[in-house]
């Protein structure tokens, strides 16, 4: 189900699957190109989660997804902001939130104020801005917008959202759980099989790689429910 | 990371999950095989997320500046330029 949560900036949309449950788990998209890449193995995962008994959360931040704020006014507090409302509005009606975020997302999960933190693949916002500018150099069309602007993934955006972007990474949570691919160089506490679907160039499914996220979330969160 | 034969079946494998191209296909790629120019996968867009899908797999970083024709031409150029990285 669709419900709507409210920030100091008006309301967003945040899709719900079984709500009623105790546990929650809120989802952070990854931001821009990233999000819809994954968005059905992550719309997908919720379903098979809720059929486990586990609620989720996806909650579309101001100017992404279905929202109609301006994506061009958007800040990184601002997003930060309208996370914490959308985990507080989940909190309102269970006994557990915990946060499960993807890629960039992990850049804002520490404003879920969770106390219980997975991570699928998080990168520090430097590598989300250069691959972000290595995709407009490499695409030639996009430009001639206004100075304060930059077009990213179809959208002008404030320069000052991906200066903000460069400069933070994902926060250091105690306990907090990192799960990488097999192929990944990086450091993890657990490898996933599959392959890296956001950085497709059609958006698409992966069996594996969903398979495996919704297993380890599953596993991840009976150790939350116990401790 | 610096063994020749794992840096190119690492290359093959990122041309299959990032462009789509069949494993049979990838298999058949020689070092002559074209890539940009070429590949019709291998559009400006994907060859952004073909480089940094190297970078995390190699645990490399690339810069813009190593980006150039000969690099991309064919399959066996992107493979010696992987290697070069990989080996630092």
């Amino acid at each position: 189900m669709i419900e709507t949560y409210s920030w100091s900036g008006g309301s967003e949309h945040i899709l719900r699957f079984g709500c009623d449950e105790p546990i929650q788990i809120i989802l952070i998209q990854p931001f821009f190109e990233e999000a819809n890449r994954l968005r059905h193995i992550l719309t997908s995962v919720m379903r098979s989660l809720a059929e486990r008994g586990i609620g989720t959360a996806l909650p579309d931040l101001p100017g992404t997804g279905e929202s109609e704020t301006n994506i061009a006014v958007v800040s990184l507090d601002q997003w930060s902001e309208a996370l914490k409302s959308a985990a507080d509005h989940i909190r309102r009606d269970c006994d557990m939130v915990l946060s499960a975020s993807f890629r960039s997302g992990a850049l804002i999960d520490n404003a879920t104020e969770c106390s219980r933190n997975w991570r699928l693949s998080p990168e520090p916002g430097s590598r989300l801005v250069r691959d972000l500018m290595r995709t407009k150099l490499a695409s030639a069309t996009h430009d001639g917008t206004k100075s304060d602007h930059m077009m990213v993934a179809g959208h002008a955006v404030q320069k000052s959202l991906l200066d903000a972007l460069a400069n933070v990474s994902p926060a250091t949570i105690p306990g907090v759980r990192t799960v990488r691919l097999e192929t990944e160089a990086a450091q993890a506490d657990a490898r996933l099989a599959g392959s890296p679907v956001w950085r497709r160039s059609e958006p698409g499914d992966d069996p594996l790689l969903r398979a495996a996220i919704l297993s380890d979330i599953e596993s991840w969160v009976k150790t939350c429910a116990i401790s | 990371m610096g063994d020749t034969v794992n840096v190119e079946k690492l290359v093959r494998d990122v041309i299959r999950d990032i462009l789509g191209v069949s494993q049979d296909r990838v298999d058949g790629f020689s070092a002559t095989t074209g890539l940009f120019g070429s590949l019709p996968e291998l559009d400006s867009m994907a060859v952004a997320n073909l480089l940094t899908e190297l970078e995390d797999r190699l645990g490399i970083t690339i810069d813009d500046d190593e980006v150039d024709g000969d690099m991309l031409e064919d399959f066996g150029g992107l493979v010696r330029f992987a290697k070069r990285k990989a080996e630092g």
